[in-house]
């Protein structure tokens, strides 16, 4: 039951998000505006859940591992980005990140741990730069970055939850489907057709 | 929410109260300083997942290294925020990477924690410029705001010790982490 309210609450999260909020600048600072930054933008989004569905995929300590590196790398990032250090093609960047994942997802791939925290860690420091580089330092940007560190380490949980379907009767295919719908996200971003 | 509801002009001040009122202004200080709740908050998971008797000594060193920013806070009060930040990153870091780190880095740590807590307080203050009980209530909030905060982990993770409640405070300490980097780039930004 739980994991149907888990996966419910995700796709209402994907059906509800519209890109136009996230790297369009204006953001007025403040929690609420990091908390949705991640979550009304389809390319965070999907990037953030693919981290935990394939934690979910590798098993143990990825399952964990891969949630407490991302934020510690995406720090890094944001840290690249408010201090103006120029990075070019970041968006490719994110939005291979979901293409990838989605991949790795899809296909079910397993790779040592020590692969799974380099090419997250890659992709978390696009994702943090992207943040770093919008986080409105005049306006609240300790709230801005509280909300978005919180609400990335959510939507990782809402992964995990999903690949937790792994356990269940045809789990495996619905979470499948999940890794194919992140990479045509990621694909869609690619070819800027979203 | 602690962390949302702070006011800038509001920390620091040192009012008008006195006495005993005055202490308790003081300790609130810390409730008021965002830094200060990050760096309590990471440190409190370090020394809430280490153990019992560790988690008692970093408690101790805590209070000597808060002692010992006293007479520092007049120099190095300009740094109290930025030194909160880097501590504070260090001691996340150590959560969530769940390290066994050597018991003279353990404490070292707690100290350093201790002393930049209150540098931060202190705010640039001479420590004969102000009350006995301010210095008392700059003192005791973090101490106590540390120690309960240990305490409550120490005995959830007592309650319930499965590896995944260890794994959500590593979590945690992962997003800890995470803000006080963001955070002490900002500050690099704008001139600390």
């Amino acid at each position: 039951m739980k994991r149907n309210t888990a996966a419910l609450a995700l796709v209402t999260m994907l059906a509800t998000a519209t890109a136009a909020a996230a790297h369009t600048g204006g953001i007025q600072g403040g929690f609420a505006s990091g908390f949705f930054h991640p979550v009304l933008g389809w390319d965070h989004v999907a990037a953030m859940v693919a981290v935990g569905i394939w934690g979910a995929f590798l098993g143990r300590p990825a399952i964990f591992l891969l949630p407490i590196l991302f934020p510690i790398v995406m720090a890094f990032g944001a840290a690249l980005g408010i201090a103006g250090v120029p990075i070019s093609n970041i968006e490719t960047g994110i939005a291979l990140s979901s293409i990838v994942l989605g991949l790795l997802v899809l296909f079910g791939i397993r790779t040592p741990l020590w692969v799974a925290a380099l090419v997250v860690g890659i992709f978390a420091i696009c994702h943090g730069y992207a943040h770093g580089v919008e986080l409105p330092e005049s306006l609240n940007p300790f709230a801005y970055a509280i909300g978005f560190i919180v609400s990335t380490g959510l939507l990782h949980l809402c992964g995990i939850g999903i690949g937790f379907l792994l356990g269940v009767k045809g789990g495996n295919y619905i979470v499948r489907g999940f890794g194919a719908l992140i990479a045509s996200v990621g694909a869609a971003f690619l070819v800027g057709a979203m | 929410m602690a962390i949302l509801w702070p006011g800038a002009l509001y920390a620091h001040g040192f009012g008008s109260a006195e006495g005993y009122a005055q202490t308790l202004e003081s300790m609130l200080e810390s409730v008021y300083a965002p830094v200060i709740l990050l760096l309590l908050s990471a440190f409190a998971v370090m020394a809430g997942t280490s153990g019992n008797q560790r988690s008692k000594h970093l408690l101790i060193a805590f209070a000597v290294g808060s002692l010992a920013g006293f007479p520092a806070a007049s120099t190095l009060g300009p740094l109290g925020a930025t030194a909160c930040l880097i501590v504070g990153m260090l001691c996340a870091l150590y959560a969530a990477a769940g390290l066994d780190l050597p018991r003279v880095m353990h404490l070292t740590l707690g100290c350093v924690a201790g002393a930049a807590v209150s540098i931060h307080n202190l705010d640039g203050h001479p420590l004969a410029s102000l009350s006995f009980a301010t210095h008392m209530g700059v003192f005791l909030g973090p101490m106590l705001a540390a120690a309960a905060l240990t305490g409550w982990i120490g005995m959830i993770l007592q309650a319930a010790p499965q590896p995944l409640v260890r794994i959500i405070f590593r979590i945690f300490a992962s997003w800890s982490f995470a803000a006080n980097a963001i955070f002490t780039a900002v500050q690099f930004k704008s001139g600390l």
